[in-house]
């Protein structure tokens, strides 16, 4: 009886402050959802009152439409356009190249795995002089490929989709094989759709990741009309003040809702995503 | 029908125990890795030991000046890359800490874990521009959320990005904010992992709450925190968008961070050279950093 009011309490305690802090990392966002749809003379009267009144969406349509500072609309496209081309040829390429990593043998393949496995660990700006003055000699700035190209030479894909592939039965694969399948074919008809769960993973990752990549797009993209939202954005900000936070406000959440909205939907795909992506090696 | 098979044949015109095969599928990948990860770093390397900027078209080496001249005592770059080691000690602690307490809080059989899983995670996937435009916002000095309602508690208005302690502060707390998704849910796939048998018979052993965190829970995760804390670490020496859309690197130069340094001195001030050089640093000191987690925490973990 003792015990059980003990647990209670300590049970209550426990979700108090649980509760505490999900408001505290959730408010940020209510903040800026809310902020957002205020008109600007509201944003900065005292005190400070959370529900818009009125509740107002001119602030996105200002975003959407006026370039002032930045085209946010044309990012907004830019993003989606760059973000899709990346996810599709990252699952082409990469689960090729996974296929002989799980599957066949030969000779240099514990090389390749090394190789990919050890790129993992490298970090960005040590290519990143180099990455640059490579699409700069190709006059290849401000163009979507200077964003996907370098996104494809990631192992990270190769690598999750090799550790899911080593988890599918072999047997589905010798039977189209005896029966006179080409390796490829069979790599076509066989494994890739059966590496979807994978596939799905890894498009959201990839989706995730050039999405929100800010230090090579602020490098390779000076043209207001070929940026992608994050750049966009901070060249946004500076054409306005502060009494106009409703409008920046609403730029700021423009940028972040699809990978929100992704992420509320799939949160489980990420979490076992983290898992199969071969944690424990 | 009897074309299309011939078609494929025809193109297929290796056989199926052609040592070639395999090559084949890794081809475009290989391509795309070689021309975009294993040359640049090689000429990265190069560069390093050059003169170059990107106005004149010469390159000479120099040998190894770039390096000495970034280790010159009192060089902008020895203060940015103390301010990152600071960030880095700060920062990476704390999100392994929280990442590993609040995954086994949110683990736990409550009311609506789905929803404070999601609350917690979700900043994660938030991109660093939106999330420097939001905490600018509420952390102003003057009409910021923050020390509205700190003024309303009676507490005294704080300066937040403008005073140098507070402002790296501010840095380690929005990436608190904004990467603890990306060690906690890591946790929380490790901890359902666990099998629950191995509670259930320490239970029955006696042991208490401590004990099976100590001996059951920690163990079994450190595959994961090895992988949580290389990845933080690597991430951490690279932070970039939070102190450049924040602070600015200021209040003078205190949270200006190696990042940003080698930004500006390659590509607004152009000298390649020097920047190139910069990254090999960064480079080896992470890979330290590395092989000294993988030494300390690596070992297989039996089921």
């Amino acid at each position: 009886m003792d015990n059980r009011v003990k647990y209670d309490i300590l049970y209550g305690i426990g979700f108090a402050f649980l509760i505490f802090l999900a408001i505290l990392w959730i408010v940020p966002i209510l903040w800026c959802l809310s902020t957002s749809l205020k008109l600007n003379e509201n944003t900065y009267t005292y005190p400070i009152t959370w529900i818009p009144n009125p509740i107002t969406v001119r602030n996105y349509i200002t975003v959407l439409t006026s370039g002032r500072g930045a085209n946010i609309g044309i990012a907004f496209i830019n993003s989606t356009i760059v973000s899709a081309l990346t996810i599709l040829l990252t699952l082409i390429i990469d689960s090729l190249a996974a296929y002989p990593l799980a599957r066949l043998e030969f000779k240099g393949k514990p090389i390749v795995f090394a190789i990919v496995v050890g790129s993992l660990f490298i970090p960005i700006y040590t290519v990143l002089v180099p990455r640059f003055m490579m699409f700069w000699r190709a006059s290849l700035l401000n163009t979507y490929w200077c964003l996907i190209f370098p996104a494809l030479s990631s192992s990270y894909g190769v690598f999750m989709l090799r550790q899911f592939m080593l988890s599918i039965p072999r047997e589905l694969e010798e039977a189209a094989l005896i029966d006179g399948c080409s390796r490829f074919r069979t790599f076509w008809t066989i494994i890739f759709p059966l590496t979807r769960p994978a596939l799905a993973t890894l498009s959201l990752f990839v989706f995730l990741s050039s999405w929100n990549d800010f230090l090579w797009p602020l490098l390779t993209l000076n043209d207001p009309t070929k940026m992608t939202l994050p750049v966009a954005l901070q060249l946004f900000r500076t054409a306005y003040g502060n009494w106009e936070m409703g409008t920046v406000m609403a730029a700021a959440f423009t940028g972040t809702a699809p990978t929100l909205i992704v992420y509320f939907f799939t949160q489980r795909m990420i979490v076992r995503g983290m898992l199969t992506s071969g944690l424990k090696g | 029908m009897q074309d299309k098979r011939r078609k494929t044949g025809y193109l297929l015109f290796l056989s199926d125990r052609s040592p070639l095969i395999p090559w084949l599928f890794l081809l475009p990948f290989l391509l795309f890795f070689l021309i975009f990860m294993v040359y640049p770093m090689i000429q990265g390397l190069y560069i390093s030991f050059t003169n170059y900027t990107i106005l004149s078209e010469r390159m000479s080496l120099v040998g190894l000046r770039n390096y000495l001249n970034l280790l010159r005592p009192g060089d902008l770059f020895l203060i940015s890359l103390g301010n990152t080691f600071k960030y880095v000690a700060l920062a990476v602690p704390v999100l392994l800490g929280c990442g590993l307490l609040f995954a086994i809080v949110v683990n736990a059989p409550i009311k609506g874990r789905m929803l404070f899983r999601t609350a917690l995670s979700a900043p994660f996937v938030i991109n660093v521009a939106s999330i420097a435009l939001l905490w600018t916002w509420i952390l102003d000095r003057e009409i910021g959320m923050i020390n509205y309602y700190f003024m309303k508690l009676g507490l005294p208005k704080q300066e937040w990005i403008y005073h140098p302690f507070s402002a790296m502060l501010v840095i380690v707390m929005v990436s608190l904010w904004g990467r603890l998704g990306s060690v906690m849910l890591p946790f929380l796939a490790g901890l359902q992992d666990i099998p629950q048998e191995y509670y259930e018979a320490a239970i029955i052993d006696g042991a208490s709450k401590w004990n099976l965190f100590r001996y059951i829970t920690l163990p079994l995760l450190k595959p994961i925190l090895l992988f949580a804390g290389v990845s933080q670490v690597v991430a951490g020496f690279q932070i970039f968008g939070e102190v450049v859309m924040i602070t600015g690197g200021g209040p003078g130069y205190s949270t200006r961070v190696a990042m940003q340094h080698l930004y500006e001195v390659g590509f607004s001030w152009f000298r390649l050279g020097e920047a190139a050089a910069m990254s090999w640093i960064l480079f080896l000191i992470i890979m330290f950093f590395t092989i000294l987690q993988f030494r300390y925490l690596s070992g297989r973990v039996e089921y």
